[in-house]
């Protein structure tokens, strides 16, 4: 019987290790590459047919049958950057050395060459040799299997950055990116950021307000600080992201193209906390603006994101950081006009953040005093659903209809003195703190002629007391 | 062997009887509930003023001395006051004392308007046509030299007079969320306010009125000694 | 063709063959079989014969020798694996990469290693289960029994070292969960029991320092565990293997009993050595089947400002880490693991029973046998706990719940006996009670002398905690349900604590009866803490928070 079984677990161990060498000996980047060989040789010999001179159309055959019985191996490149990219394993089109003119007619992938950037032929200002490929693609680069270099998996955290995403490297490098080609969708992603206040609550590298975290390495957020159950919350276009793309980006680009209330719920209800805890107080930038419009389309929500996923601390070796244009950072303009100084002012502040574009229609601030909220015994009454819902009615003030009631100098004082955390007016003073308060602007270093030309402006967007009630 | 497994299935069925166990237990808490009136109050009080220390009622004499317009419907005002009950309907020719009583402790004591060191001077005429406010402006300024002491820096917890400030108060406080208020309701109080302000706080009842105020204020800097320094810092006094 | 039996004998007899292997031309007599084993150096750690009792399967499973086999595949494939790693930070994460994607047969030799890993810690276990049942700790082999629990204690610092070396999260933060325990060793930790006041110990000279190289866990820590985890740690474990054989051999090869007969005997050529080839060879099979189907995990690199939530240690020390709920990390890092080695080492020594030894038997050991299966039931139990039940913040997941769901905060904990302001009752109390409980359960079983019938008696303290719940219910508004607890755990550990060994022991001399009785009295304490926290939410019983002793 022994030797029945002696037999039996020596064939089967032999067969094993066979097994383990076969697989290891056929991993699909050999596919691939060996696919790639052919189709190129295929094409080189075509291309030796139409040539008239034999000697020439044999060399050219002679090199195709080179070219395809080339030895298979893993193809790296040892980036400036310390890392090892082994993408041209498998796209091979996109190795110079195999394909010196770095272009051919194939259109699939992994075969086709690099496109052209809007007609720049990227090899030549970013040699790949030098660069490698993930500097600007990100992805897992000493991966040799499709999945995981691609980076949806589980244990990479920088997968590919697809489509206009890919502007988002561009920008760490190239500081000039608001005025080079290629680079536009990022640049429209810097403008909205300012244009629509975001610095009023997020500081970017310590330049902006600090209601909340600064962007400056929002790039580089590792994801264990993001609650699984937040991100299963996340519905991109109604739906919910399957597994692989619980991703820094799809994470972002919820917050700015769905409801961050939403997926940030946090506690309202003290369930599973001594204390309430308010849910986010990030704005809803797919509610209407004033004008009765989404105030972020999905395009805008992704240049914002392309924007974002630009910040990192990440240290790139000084030589390859492209200058901005112009001394940096712009001074402020000079204004003559009063008028026109406070508006620039209240978007250098980022007033816009709480208060809407122009101080047109408050944003949302969970339960805070807001429009359409039921009194507080029938709140009693309400499902937690409800109540919630009734919370989230809560608003910042709306400047247009508020400032008529100031007078300069109150409003000065006003903005001055601001409204602390503790003393916002609260609709369920039993809920959590309104997330959103006014800061005491003269600790924020907005005083003297900028908040008095502020107060000159905001004056004149207030409508008149006399339409309400003639008196 | 057979006494292994004898002894293993006495252990396991200690772990399933530990297991029952563990999920048997619950606790639970509740919390104890306040009326919406009460809380709402306490939220104004969280943050005082002098004002609130004062009286919530004006006194007999000067109702008697004040037109009889502001005080039309003031029975049904306190029957409403009575059951706490601040946004219910009230007849169309109700004055604007009791409509101030009514609708502005929505959410703070009456205490607060009666005892505001607001004044505003009126104009003539239409109020919001700009000869209305040429005229205002001119009988503040008429005021001014005639009073000098009710302007004065040292007096500013006492009288604070300024432009259109009752019409811009009442329409902010409109413009809260919450505030049963409309406009047409906002103009018999707004009428109401001024009325008192001129004949209560300055003039001949200029004296008492000092008196009362810097008692108020006396008060509240004992009772609220922190809340008393942050609303000098802040000039809101 | 040459007549290949001739050309065996030829070559086999040439002064080549002869030189390297003795013994010429192979003819199957005892003489010959004998010669097999003494003459080579690998075999003759074996004896020429053997018991037949020792080769049947289910004596031994092969587990010792299996834990033989997977350490030397452990050598070979960490000798290659070896040849590809660097132990510094930005390397290391690098070259498991690189291994993983680019070296041939990279990704199998990886797993095999880990799997092979984590397949010896529980085998050895196995074998300390098996050894232990069969009785083959007692006279002559108590000091084998110690080396051997010394081999499994490298054996789990050896998986233990190994865990950091891809440096990835789970590397690095189950190493930091690992030595902040040992940041809490009594006296020679900077946040153990008296060890910085007494012994001015910091973070920066005590015992976690020594380890780590540092006061985190850092470029220090990776080459200091890299050193230990290929090369100290493994020769000392050779020597004490080389030890481990001999004294086997020494002490008269598997089931020996003692004092007996002599029994009938095999030749180990080839009735033992068939099924060790077999053994081995069914191991390889399963562990490279394993390796082909399944790959060893790897986290995102290592980030020590980002803490995965929850963050387990391996599931070897799970059960500790489980401890970690009851206790403060000196009792569960460190004085529970100290005190289960100690207790291991005691074993032979308080068990002076010359039943027996060389066969499975519950009849004859019942007290020995029921101690130990309920510590290794224990154990497997905590670990169960810990790796399938403790989800994110280390709240309770059954297993079928997702860890997505949210869970209400947990309630506030309070202590019973302490300084006033801290525990419900003054700490003098505690002490005393509890000293007089724990001294209560140690000289209870010595101290009644008759005999009990154990039904009779179980139900008597079932009955009489059930009267104190009651009591407690109706005096103190404590619900039945917490109730329920007290009668539970109260008959549970009445049961296996006092009951069992004043039926068994009461009659050991008083040296050996102090020593087993203090070793059950701590396995009880550490059930009575269980139930203090689940039942009452109690989480000190005394606390002395100035010298940081808090049970």
């Amino acid at each position: 019987m022994y030797r029945k079984l002696f037999v039996l677990f020596n064939f089967a161990l032999v067969a094993v290790l066979a097994y383990a060498i076969w697989r290891s000996a056929h991993p699909m980047w050999k596919v691939y590459q060996r696919t790639y060989y052919n189709m190129a040789a295929d094409a080189m010999e075509k291309q030796a047919a139409t040539i008239k001179d034999p000697a020439a159309a044999a060399k050219m055959r002679e090199q195709a049958e080179d070219l395809r019985n080339t030895p298979l191996k893993i193809k790296q490149i040892l980036t400036v950057f310390g890392g090892v990219d082994r993408c041209t394993t498998c796209h091979v089109a996109m190795d110079e050395f195999v394909n010196p003119t770095m272009k051919n007619d194939f259109t699939q992938q992994p075969y086709a060459a690099h496109p052209l950037v809007d007609g720049i032929d990227f090899n030549k200002t970013h040699n790949f040799q030098k660069y490698g490929c993930t500097v600007c693609h990100q992805g897992q680069g000493m991966a040799t299997t499709a999945k995981d270099a691609h980076g949806f998996v589980d244990n990479w955290q920088k997968p590919l950055l697809k489509g206009k995403y890919i502007q988002a490297a561009c920008a760490r490098c190239h500081a000039n990116f608001e005025h080079a080609k290629g680079m536009e969708f990022v640049a429209l992603g810097k403008k909205l950021f300012y244009k629509h206040g975001c610095q009023g609550c997020h500081a970017i590298d310590g330049v902006g307000q600090t209601v909340t975290v600064d962007l400056g390495d929002i790039a580089d957020k590792p994801l264990e600080r993001i609650e699984p159950y937040n991100f299963s919350l996340v519905r991109i276009d109604g739906k919910a992201l399957p597994k692989d793309q619980w991703t820094l980006q799809n994470w972002i680009f919820a917050h700015v193209a769905s409801d961050p209330e939403s997926f940030v719920v946090n506690d309202p209800l003290a369930k599973y906390n001594p204390q309430p805890i308010a849910p986010t107080g990030m704005v809803n930038w797919t509610a209407d603006d004033a004008s009765g419009h989404r105030e972020l389309s999905e395009q805008d929500a992704a240049a914002i994101t392309t924007f974002l996923l630009s910040l990192t601390h990440e240290q790139i070796p000084y030589q390859y950081h492209v200058a901005g244009i112009g001394p940096m950072p712009d001074p402020d303009p000079h204004f003559a006009d009063p008028v026109a100084h406070g508006k620039y002012v209240f978007e250098k502040y980022g007033c816009a953040a709480c208060h809407g574009l122009l101080g047109a229609k408050g944003r949302r601030n969970f339960n805070a005093l807001g429009p359409g909220q039921v009194s507080l015994d029938q709140y009693a009454k309400l499902s937690d659903a409800q109540k919630i819902a009734e919370m989230a009615k809560g608003r910042e003030p709306t400047l247009t209809q508020v400032v008529g009631t100031y007078d300069h100098q109150e409003l000065v004082n006003k903005i001055s003195n601001g409204v602390p955390e503790a003393a916002v007016a609260r609709y369920n003073p039993d809920g959590p703190m309104p997330p959103l308060y006014m800061p005491a602007w003269k600790k924020r270093g907005l005083q003297g002629k900028e908040l008095d030309d502020l107060a000159t402006w905001l004056l004149t967007i207030g409508q008149s007391n006399q339409s309400q009630g003639g008196f | 062997m057979r006494n292994y497994f004898k002894y293993l299935g006495l252990a396991l069925g200690i772990v399933v009887a530990f297991g029952l166990m563990a999920l048997v237990n619950t606790v639970s808490a509740s919390a104890a509930g306040k009326s919406a009136a009460e809380l709402q109050r306490e939220q104004a009080l969280a943050n005082p003023y002098p004002n609130d220390l004062g009286p919530e009622r004006l006194d007999a004499a000067t109702m008697k001395a004040y037109p009889a317009k502001f005080f039309v419907g003031l029975s049904a005002a306190e029957k409403l006051m009575a059951k706490d009950d601040h946004t219910g309907a009230l007849p169309a020719d109700t004055g604007g004392y009791a409509l101030m009583l009514v609708r502005c402790s929505t959410c703070h004591s009456a205490a607060r308007p009666l005892n505001s060191r607001f004044v505003e001077v009126p104009g003539e005429g239409k109020p919001g046509t700009p000869a209305y406010i040429a005229s205002a402006a001119d009988a503040m300024k008429k005021l001014k030299a005639e009073h000098p002491e009710y302007f004065a820096a040292e007096n500013s917890g006492v009288w604070q007079i300024g432009d259109h400030i009752w019409s811009r108060y009442v329409h902010r406080m409109m413009n809260k969320p919450g505030c049963p208020v409309n406009g047409v309701e906002g103009k018999k109080i707004w009428e109401f306010l001024v009325y008192d302000g001129m004949h209560r706080k300055v003039g001949a009842g200029s004296t008492a009125w000092k008196a009362h105020q810097e008692k108020l204020i006396d008060e509240f800097k004992a009772k609220y000694p922190k809340r008393y320094t942050v609303l000098k810092q802040e000039d809101d006094l | 063709m040459p007549d290949i039996e001739e050309l065996k004998k030829e070559v086999v007899n040439s002064q080549i063959w002869r030189s390297i292997f003795r013994g010429g031309t192979w003819s199957d007599t005892p003489r010959d079989r004998a010669n097999h084993m003494i003459g080579n150096v690998w075999m003759h750690i074996q004896p020429a014969k053997v018991r037949k009792r020792a080769l049947e399967w289910t004596y031994t499973w092969g587990l010792g020798g299996i834990s033989f086999f997977l350490f030397l595949v452990l050598v070979l494939s960490g000798v290659l694996l070896m040849f590809y790693y660097r132990p510094v930070p930005g390397l290391a994460f690098r070259d498991i990469k690189d291994l993983t994607y680019a070296v041939t047969l990279g990704k199998f030799l990886r797993n095999v290693h880990r799997w092979a890993a984590q397949a010896m810690v529980l085998i050895v276990i196995l074998h300390m289960l098996r050894v232990f049942l069969t009785g083959s700790y007692k006279r002559p082999r108590e000091f084998n029994w110690c080396v051997g629990v010394i081999l499994l204690t490298l054996t789990l610092f050896l998986s233990f070292t190994g865990y950091l070396l891809p440096w990835d999260q789970l590397a690095l933060w189950a190493v930091t969960v690992g030595t902040n325990m040992a940041g809490a060793t009594p006296f020679l930790g900077n946040a153990g029991p008296f060890g910085a006041s007494l012994m001015h110990m910091q973070m920066n000279n005590d015992i976690r320092f020594v380890l780590l190289g540092g006061t985190t866990v850092g470029a220090n820590t990776l080459v200091r565990f890299y050193v230990l985890h290929c090369v100290a740690v493994p020769l000392l474990l050779g020597v004490l293997i080389i030890l481990h054989f001999w004294r086997v051999r020494k002490d008269g090869f598997s089931a020996a009993p003692y004092g007996e007969v002599t029994e009938p005997k095999l030749d180990t050529w080839p009735n033992l050595i068939k099924r060790e080839y077999i053994a081995a060879a069914a191991c390889l099979l399963v562990l490279m089947v394993w390796a082909l189907l399944v790959n060893a995990p790897l986290d995102v690199i290592a980030n020590p400002h980002a803490t995965p939530n929850p963050e387990k240690a391996p599931w070897y020390f799970v059960g500790l880490q489980e401890m970690l709920y009851y206790f403060d990390p000196w009792i569960a890092g460190v004085m529970v693991p100290n005190v289960i080695i100690v207790g291991l080492m005691a074993i032979p020594f308080i068990d002076p029973s010359p039943k027996g030894i060389g066969r499975y038997s519950f009849k004859e050991r019942p007290f020995a046998n029921t101690m130990f299966l309920l510590g290794i039931i224990m154990w497997f139990i905590f670990i169960f706990m810990g790796e399938f039940c403790r989800g994110p913040n280390f709240m309770w997941y059954w297993p079928w719940q997702s860890w997505l769901l949210q869970k209400p905060a947990p309630l506030a904990t309070w202590d019973l006996f302490g300084p006033a302001g801290v525990g419900k009752y003054p700490t003098i109390l505690g002490l005393a009670l509890i000293g007089a409980a724990f001294s209560g359960v140690v000289l209870l079983p010595k101290l009644i002398k008759k005999n009990l019938s154990l039904v009779k008696a179980t139900l008597g303290c079932a009955v009489g905690f059930s009267l104190v719940a009651l009591i407690l219910r109706y005096g103190a508004h404590v619900p039945l349900s917490h109730g329920a607890w007290i009668v539970f755990f109260g008959t549970f550990i009445s049961f296996f604590g006092v009951l069992i060994p004043q039926r068994h022991i009461r009659h050991l001399d008083w040296a050996r009866y102090l020593v087993t009785m203090i070793l059950v009295a701590c396995t009880m304490g550490l059930l009575v803490k269980i139930c203090a926290r689940l039942a009452f939410n109690i989480k000190y019983l005394v606390t002395i928070p100035s010298v940081f002793l808090n049970i």
